[in-house]
């Protein structure tokens, strides 16, 4: 029982890193015809071809993470004083509801509708229009995130601070702050990861100009080009990996 | 609020002017012919359907997988390396989940190769359909182990949390079996603390984009590719038809949502 259990979670745990391999064998591969089940040669020739100057995916890594810092650093602070009104008021419930509305409504057909004021704006196609289009989606989310961080206990010691003397900025900086390192490491993360994943509305309002990474997928996989695709798709998801190792490692053994 | 609801709003007045025919290129004047032509067709209604469907099976497959995983490997998901190893599939933007299944499962991908190899197919015409399929096999395996590593992780944290461990052996040590713990116990306390965040999960699931977009048929289609294709046609009369379905999307999320929040069921109180 013991054993087959053991093997079981081997077996789940391969089909996890299986993809990973997978996708590093389609980078590498240069002829892989059916029905052969491993690649007649490989090669570093295309990972190697992608550090030359202005390759397409460099330039989409460059744009995706400018895109994704820019969003987090944006919406992260805004979002967590912002929530903490809303958790004050009576009608958080339904103030709540509008944070949730633009996340849950698809980002395609939100894009949809936003696109005329984007256009109007000249904003279409734009690194800054992305950026904007990317925090209408972020923001909300990061308010969701916050909202359950605001409890009875860190009003209490905000109250405390007030009481011994301590002036709005001193309860910011020297306890709300410092309290909600763990929550606010985790909004950071979360909403660079919800930016570098981002596809519909990047390829909305980004009208294909903004080439992110998420958009050269897309584009090399419509072009057939296999290894490229799949040399992107590794590019892409190894920021992710790494901060969700970090969001593992630090912020979950910290408490 | 005015910073999420505004656009919002923006936006919604726009998509109704549109669907009006009070705005856009091809605008002359007040019109009810786009909803006339909305309500006339039923692409909205089986698209909307076929999404609510396949979300369905979607979240009920996860759900059940995701409980037997963390029921029996709520350790392995909390504690050492392979815990690390849980948090893979989460890494994968749904782009490269979509082209990582279709590499696989595809009529030339690497699972048919294998299927030549051992001689269970003669050729890729005779290996089954399973991306681009009538069943939507491929949008259903590559949502469902995405969602079923979401799940597990959140049950495993609910699991710990609310100390099932020490519920259940309470629950042993008053005469209860092994299977009436799994039952009565801990699937009850998980599904309910989790209902908030499976629900989301299933809204976001219903409004996906880029896995269908890679893996779905013509038709029908996912509710997100028939709106952004009507979009981004060249026939620019598909436009105001493309506003009527997004409101009406809109609309039933908004619903769905308002009543999820009458209930108090979207989020938990902290205390």
């Amino acid at each position: 029982m013991k054993t087959t259990k053991k093997g079981l979670l081997f077996l789940l745990l391969g089909s996890f890193v299986f993809p990973l391999l997978f996708m590093a064998m389609l980078a590498l591969a240069v002829s892989w015809r059916f029905p052969g089940i491993m690649p007649s040669a490989l090669s570093f020739d295309t990972i190697i071809s992608i550090f030359s100057k202005g390759n397409n995916l460099i330039i989409g890594l460059t744009n995706s993470l400018i895109i994704a810092t820019s969003v987090s650093i944006l919406a992260v602070p805004a979002a967590f004083a912002i929530s903490r009104q809303i958790s004050r008021q009576q009608n958080k419930h339904m103030l709540l509801l509008c944070a949730y509305l633009p996340f849950t409504l698809s980002p395609v057909v939100y894009a949809a509708c936003l696109n005329y004021y984007f256009v109007l704006g000249g904003l279409n196609g734009t690194l800054i229009g992305v950026i904007l289009a990317q925090l209408i989606i972020v923001f909300p989310f990061n308010i969701i995130l916050f909202m359950s961080h605001w409890n009875k206990q860190l009003e209490s010691y905000s109250d405390l601070v007030a009481t011994l003397g301590g002036n709005k900025q001193q309860t910011y900086f020297k306890v709300i702050i410092p309290l909600s390192g763990k929550i606010l490491m985790i909004a950071f993360f979360q909403s660079f990861l919800i930016s570098w994943f981002e596809f519909g509305l990047t390829k909305f309002i980004g009208i294909g100009q903004v080439q992110t990474l998420t958009i050269r997928v897309y584009q090399y996989i419509g072009e057939a080009n296999v290894q490229l695709s799949a040399l992107s798709s590794l590019i892409l998801i190894l920021p992710p990996l790494f901060l969700l190792w970090i969001n593992k490692r630090i912020i979950y053994h910290q408490v | 609020m005015l910073v999420t609801l505004l656009p919002l709003l923006a936006g919604l007045v726009y998509a109704i002017l549109n669907s009006f025919g009070l705005t856009g290129i091809l605008s002359n004047g007040f019109t009810l012919g786009h909803w006339q032509t909305f309500f006339g067709s039923n692409e909205f209604g089986i698209s909307f359907l076929y999404s609510l469907g396949i979300t369905g099976i979607i979240i009920i497959i996860s759900v059940v997988v995701a409980l037997a995983i963390s029921i029996n490997y709520t350790k392995n998901i909390d504690k050492g390396k392979s815990a690390y190893l849980f948090y893979i599939p989460l890494a994968l933007p749904y782009i490269v989940a979509g082209f990582v299944t279709y590499q696989l499962f595809n009529p030339t991908g690497l699972f048919s190769r294998i299927a030549y190899f051992f001689h269970i197919s003669s050729s890729p015409e005779t290996f089954p359909d399973l991306t681009n399929d009538a069943l939507s096999f491929g949008i259903i395996i590559t949502h469902v182990v995405i969602a079923s590593t979401f799940f597990s992780i959140l049950f495993a944290g609910i699991f710990k949390n609310e100390k099932l461990i020490e519920l259940a052996d309470i629950a042993k040590g008053l005469g209860a079996k092994n299977s009436q713990v799994t039952k009565k116990v801990i699937i009850p306390i998980i599904l309910k603390k989790a209902f908030p965040s499976i629900v989301l999960y299933g809204i976001f699931t219903l409004g996906s984009y880029e896995i269908p977009l890679l893996l779905g048929r013509q038709t029908p289609q996912f509710i997100s590719v028939v709106i952004a294709n009507k979009f981004q046609r060249f026939n620019l009369q598909d436009v105001p038809l493309a506003y009527c379905m997004a409101i009406a999307y809109t609309v039933l999320i908004v619903i769905i949502l308002f009543y999820l929040t009458k209930k108090k069921k979207l989020y938990h109180e902290n205390n």
